[in-house]
């Protein structure tokens, strides 16, 4: 059986120095060394504070996080938790107000070069959005940032998604666009930074390239996550809506186009989204409830005859269940009869 | 749970190993190296907070393009900075122990330091890197958390030095060599920016360990043996 040797340290001399001198040594050091690193720190503070321009290192487009008190220096990035609680009514407000970037990271709390990165690529993704660049100037540019880091990866990626978002958007119909998108959005959430937004792209992503079981798993974590409940949200509301559609997941989908008018500010400039409608039923033809959602925007904005040739679209279809059928009909009779 | 193995794994098995290696006929401090551990947590923040007060509110960034400033970054921030709230959390420790006129001997202190070294690196893996991707988190407990074990060593190697000759000077000596060494571990990379990362910080955290575990292997496992070695000497 072992003895611990601290159970009979009291006996021994420690060394052969008396415990004064002992602890004489230990607090010249604790006095004077971090003595010695708070001259140091203030030293620099006082001569070499940060330039509130070079916050930002590209052209200072954004002005230095707010640092009201010295907590700033503690807050890391939140973790997923506080984002879950931040999604509630209460913490809403909050979130956007500091503004958010990264999962849940706050701009006052991003890493420096981090948020170098992110502005560097913001600016390029502008200026090409523009047409002012083109996109490989502006990936030229990225790449040659000085700027190090860990977080210079997950940068790259997004930059490369937001770039081909741009491309998708305007070229939907090309196949070899669009599956790069996906790779690239798909890449982006697979990072422990992704954010709301990138959820969102890559449920667009998959949702466009038929991989509606992935892009269900990616909006649900995009409307999760988001944190305002303006237009932003509202589109990841109707692709999601469009999603359990293919799914199908008909209550699900009854439930959400009943409040779709609420939830989507711009719901009578139909013009805008209907043709991500029918880019969807082109990808996933057999289903019906496609075709019921766009019968439904179209009566929203009084286009009866084109609300009821999608009903009946969608009332011919085989895989249009028992629910879905009952309603698809009681819409139609409403439109023969008039609103009750 | 898995994710704090993943953070945890190496400074469990580093620590495993080292009890393994030298308590044979004595069980270790366990007590008093849980207060070790929870000194390297502690020491965790103020670092976290000079780290961010360098990026935030001097030039002096880690991550910065300028190679001067980065330098400094890491120099102060980490290697001065770190490595002063590890070793003044294992000298508070110690001092506890000695107004309590406890000795630990200098196994124990040796091991209390790299316990608090362990601790550190976990904490950080747990609080400032959770957001690392697995393999990268791997790779930190194949290399920053042996680095901070190594670190470690040092200050308990120095410590015992000091507790040796009564006097602080060689405490000095071991934060500023553990200031550079760590310095080194952070800025080899880009110092030599045509070799292999892998490659230096490998060979380093390698060489480090095994000193390391050369002066631990040389420390006497009693309390009463080293006091025997130290009134011979």
């Amino acid at each position: 059986m072992s003895i611990s040797s601290t159970a009979r340290a009291g006996r021994t001399p420690p060394d052969g120095h008396t415990p004064f001198r002992l602890v004489l040594t230990i607090l010249c050091f604790l006095m004077l060394a971090p003595a010695l690193l708070l001259g140091i720190l203030w030293y620099v503070h006082m001569k070499y504070p940060k330039p509130q321009e070079d916050m930002m290192m590209f052209g200072g487009m954004q002005q230095a996080p707010p640092a009201p008190s010295w907590r700033r220096w503690l807050e890391p990035p939140r973790p997923p938790s506080q984002l879950r609680r931040q999604r509630s009514g209460k913490g809403e407000a909050n979130v956007l107000r500091e503004g958010v970037a990264g999962q849940g990271t706050v701009a006052g709390g991003m890493d420096p070069g981090h948020l170098a990165l992110r502005e560097l690529a913001e600016s390029q993704t502008i200026l090409v959005n523009q047409g002012e660049r083109s996109e490989q100037d502006a990936w030229e540019t990225f790449q040659q940032s000085s700027v190090r880091g860990p977080h210079r990866e997950y940068e790259q990626k997004r930059l490369r998604s937001r770039m081909l978002l741009m491309k998708f958007a305007d070229n939907e119909d090309d196949l070899a666009i669009l599956r790069e998108f996906r790779e690239a959005a798909v890449e982006v959430v697979e990072m422990p930074l992704a954010s709301f937004e990138e959820y969102y792209y890559a449920g667009v992503a998959t949702l466009f390239s038929g991989e509606d079981n992935l892009a269900r798993e990616y909006l649900t974590k995009a409307l999760d996550q988001w944190p305002a409940r303006g237009l932003g949200y509202a589109n990841v509301y109707f692709f999601m809506l469009l999603a359990k559609g293919i799914e199908p997941d008909t209550p699900t989908f009854f439930r959400m186009i009943a409040d779709f008018k609420e939830t989507y500010p711009n719901w009578m400039y139909i013009e805008t989204y209907m043709p991500d409608i029918e880019h969807l039923e082109r990808v996933y033809p057999h289903a019906p409830l496609i075709r019921a959602a766009r019968g439904y925007c179209y009566s929203l904005v009084y286009n009866d005859a084109a609300a009821r040739a999608a009903y009946q679209q969608a009332l011919a279809m085989s895989k249009l269940d028992h629910l879905g059928r009952q309603t698809i009909n009681g819409w139609l009779s409403q439109l023969e009869d008039g609103p009750s | 749970m898995s994710f704090l193995l993943l953070c945890s794994w190496s400074s469990i098995v580093i620590f495993v190993w080292m009890v393994k290696r030298k308590y044979h006929w004595t069980a270790p401090p366990y007590v008093f190296l849980l207060i070790f551990a929870l000194a390297g947590v502690n020491s965790t923040f103020p670092a976290m907070v000079t780290n961010n007060f360098l990026g935030r509110e001097t030039i002096f960034y880690a991550f910065s393009p300028e190679l001067i400033e980065s330098f400094f970054g890491f120099f102060i921030g980490a290697g001065l900075g770190e490595e002063l709230f590890k070793l003044v959390g294992g000298l508070m420790v110690l001092l506890l122990l000695t107004l309590f006129r406890i000795d630990i001997g200098p196994a124990g202190r040796y091991l209390g330091f790299v316990v608090v070294g362990l601790a550190f690196a976990t904490a950080e893996n747990l609080f400032a890197y959770y957001w690392l991707e697995f393999w990268t988190m791997v790779h930190r407990g194949l290399l920053a958390v042996p680095f901070h074990a190594g670190m470690g060593m040092v200050h308990g190697y120095f410590v015992n030095m000091a507790w040796k000759r009564g006097s602080p000077v060689p405490i000095f000596i071991g934060y500023l060599a553990s200031a550079v060494l760590h310095t080194y571990y952070d800025v080899a990379t880009i110092l030599s920016p045509n070799v292999d990362p892998r490659l230096i910080l490998y060979t380093f955290v390698a060489t480090l360990m095994l000193w390391g575990l050369w002066q631990w292997y040389r420390i006497a496992e009693r309390v009463e043996m080293a006091a025997d070695e130290s009134t011979e000497q």
